[in-house]
This record gives structure tokens, sequence and C-alpha cells, in this order.
């Protein structure tokens, strides 16, 4: 079922089946829809717990008011229909599930990467620009793009080893000018 | 999972809502559509399944072209300050005729890129919206390249099913349509 994203309004599907644009019967947008198969499938109706009697059944652990089916394996908690995840020969609770989601190995889109590369990039751009923060913003620059050298940037973006290496030469570049600068004003009026 | 079985379908830069520039990216496999967020410090990527797509939508809107309106203003009024204080200015004349070609340019740009519209993504669960899809002419290669792989793993769509048992859904339609008038009517009372 599509609705118009302007005002919520759920768009008949006599309007736009074999159509590719419609005008919305609420807010008379005009939209433009790309329908899949995906649209038509059927919704498969989820399980349904039975109420627990008081003083009869014994009820869910998440659930009072359901009835309790089964024993959670892992926990031996009760649990009714509704919590009860299969796992393999197994039935668990939503919490032992989770857990063992946790446990296994997360995918690559479920992090949030540091863009360590870009940080070092733009402490050496503040370095450039003003010249007495490079002080500070150096050695940090070299020490993120020495210490995160081998850390992912992204599922997409790799490690970027080469970036965080030419940071960290430049970074060492200023830090040495910090060094030789006062160095060569000692030494000339000595 | 490996990167290097996707392929870059799009790449935009987008001022959210906080002001911060973030860029975003679509790639695209064989079953997957990833949505790829970067901002200077973080990365991170969400994933849709082409298969439980069910639908994308493209409402235009006129964001471009009030650019263009402000930008010709800009450069009409630009135009007219060279005619009436041109010979006087003397070196002035060359900063106002590159303001001018800035501008000139900007609007020829937005022309080139065609209206503005916003393309949300509809799934069983819910519709969100495509961020770096926001002109036609981006919208047109998104869908040329996206659409082409969805029919792909899901099948054409059987058009006679469907308008076979189309009065029946329509119903049902039409009612949502009632339920959620009336709910709204009832939040409204709450309110008052």
């Amino acid at each position: 079922m599509i609705d118009c994203q302007s005002c919520g309004y759920f768009i008949p599907l006599n309007k736009y089946v074999g159509k590719d644009a419609v005008n919305c019967p609420s807010c008379k947008k005009a939209i433009q829809i790309f329908i899949f198969p995906e649209l038509f499938r059927p919704i498969v109706k989820g399980n349904s717990a039975e109420s627990a009697i008081e003083g009869l059944d014994s009820s869910c652990f998440a659930h009072s008011d359901k009835k309790a089916k089964t024993i959670c394996d892992e926990c031996g908690s009760y649990i009714c229909d509704l919590c009860e995840m299969p796992k393999e020969d197994k039935s668990i609770c939503v919490k032992c599930f989770n857990k063992e989601v946790k446990v296994e190995e997360k995918s690559p889109f479920d992090r949030v990467y540091r863009r360590y590369s870009s940080i070092a990039s733009q402490l050496l751009i503040f370095s450039v620009l003003i010249w007495f923060v490079s002080i500070l913003a150096a050695p940090i620059a070299l020490f993120i793009s020495l210490r995160f050298r081998n850390a992912e940037e992204g599922f997409f973006k790799g490690k970027r080893k080469k970036q965080k290496i030419t940071y960290a030469v430049i970074a060492s570049m200023i830090l040495t000018c910090w060094v030789l600068i006062p160095l060569y004003f000692i030494l000339k009026e000595a | 999972m490996d990167s290097k079985s996707f392929k870059r379908v799009l790449k935009a830069k987008y001022i959210a809502g906080d002001f911060t520039r973030l860029s975003v990216a679509y790639w695209l496999s064989d079953n997957y559509l990833v949505e790829e967020y970067s901002d200077y410090y973080s990365n991170y990527c969400k994933k849709i399944e082409l298969s439980k797509i069910q639908a994308f939508t493209c409402v235009k809107n006129l964001n471009n072209l009030i650019f263009i309106i402000c930008f010709s203003i800009f450069a009409l009024i630009t135009i007219s300050l060279m005619l009436v204080f041109g010979s006087a200015w003397g070196f002035g004349l060359f900063f106002a005729l590159a303001v001018l070609a800035i501008f000139v340019v900007a609007i020829l740009v937005k022309l080139k890129q065609g209206s503005s519209c916003k393309v949300y993504i509809h799934t069983a669960v819910n519709s969100k919206e495509l961020v770096g899809v926001y002109n036609i002419s981006r919208a047109n290669k998104f869908f040329k390249e996206v659409n082409f792989s969805i029919l792909k793993l899901q099948g054409e769509v059987d058009i006679d099913g469907i308008v076979a048992n189309i009065d029946e859904a329509s119903k049902i339609v039409s009612r949502l349509n009632i339920l959620k008038k009336l709910r709204n009517r009832k939040k409204d009372v709450k309110e008052v």
C-alpha cells in the first residue's frame, strides 16, 4: 500500500496500477510511481498468544496476561507464542536470542566507522591555515594517522593506508619545522 | 559479503537538518541496495534488500525553480548596476562581470539538472526518503539502474492479475483512509 508522503493519504491501487504517474486524490500533488511485485505479496500473519487464566495457567515472563507455551532452552523462563524464537532445534526467548546475535560476528552494515584519515586531514588543514594551532594539531594528526593506520574507514572506503602515511609525513614535517626554526634563531643569536 | 560485489549508482552531497554537510552514496549489488552516509568524522551504511522493496515514488518540488528565480534576479540586478555605473567603475566592471558569470553558470547548471524532486522508497514496514536523489536527472539515472535489478530479482508485475482484484483492494484502501481521518479527528479533539 502506497501513501502520499506529503499528506499521508493512502492512494487507491486503481489510480496507479499500469500508470507511471498519478495525482494524489487528497493533496493533488503529481507523484511518479514505480511498483514492484513485492507490493502485491500477501502478508503472512504472525502467531497470536492465548490469554492466561488467573490461578490456572502459568503466564509468560514478558507478557503477564499471556499463557506460557514453553520454557526457554537457554535461561529457563516461561515464554508465550509471541516470545518464542525458534533457533535450530531450540526454542529460546527474545533476550537470549538478542544475546546470541550480539555474540555472533556483526555485519559490516551495523558498524559506524571512524574516518581517521579525514580527522587527520582536518587537523592538518587547521595547522596550515592557523600556524600557531599546528603545535597541538600536528602531533595529534601524527598520532591518529600512525595509531589507526590499519583501522577500517568504511565498508566501501577500505583502510586508506596511503593517505594516512602521507598525513603522518606532513605532520612530522610541520613538527620538524617547529623544532628547526627556533633552533635556527637560537644558533643565529649565539 | 564483499565490497567488490557492489557497484556505485549515485553519489551526492547534501546539507542535513543540523547544517552538517554529509555525503551519501548508493551502492547496488545483486541482492542489496546500500546507502552509505559519510560526514567528516564517521561513515555508516544502511542496507535495503531489493526483494523487500515495494515501490519508489517521486514527487516534484519547486526548490530548483526558486534557486533559478533568485539567481536570475541577482544577475539582473548586477546587469542593471553595470549599465548604470559601468563607465564610472573601471576595474569594478571586471568584478561585476565575474559575479554575473557565476550567476549565469549557476542558472545553467540548475537548468541542466531539471526540476528538483523528492524520491521515497516504500517497503512493507515503512517509507523513507532517499536524500541523495534530489533532482529529475539523478532520479532517472537511479531508477534506470535500480529498477532493472529489482525487476530481475522480483520478476515483472502481473498487471492483469492485479486488475482482477483491484476493486476489493481499493475498498480496503478507502476504509483505511477513513480510519486515518477518524484517528486524526480524535487527536484534534483530544488536543482541544
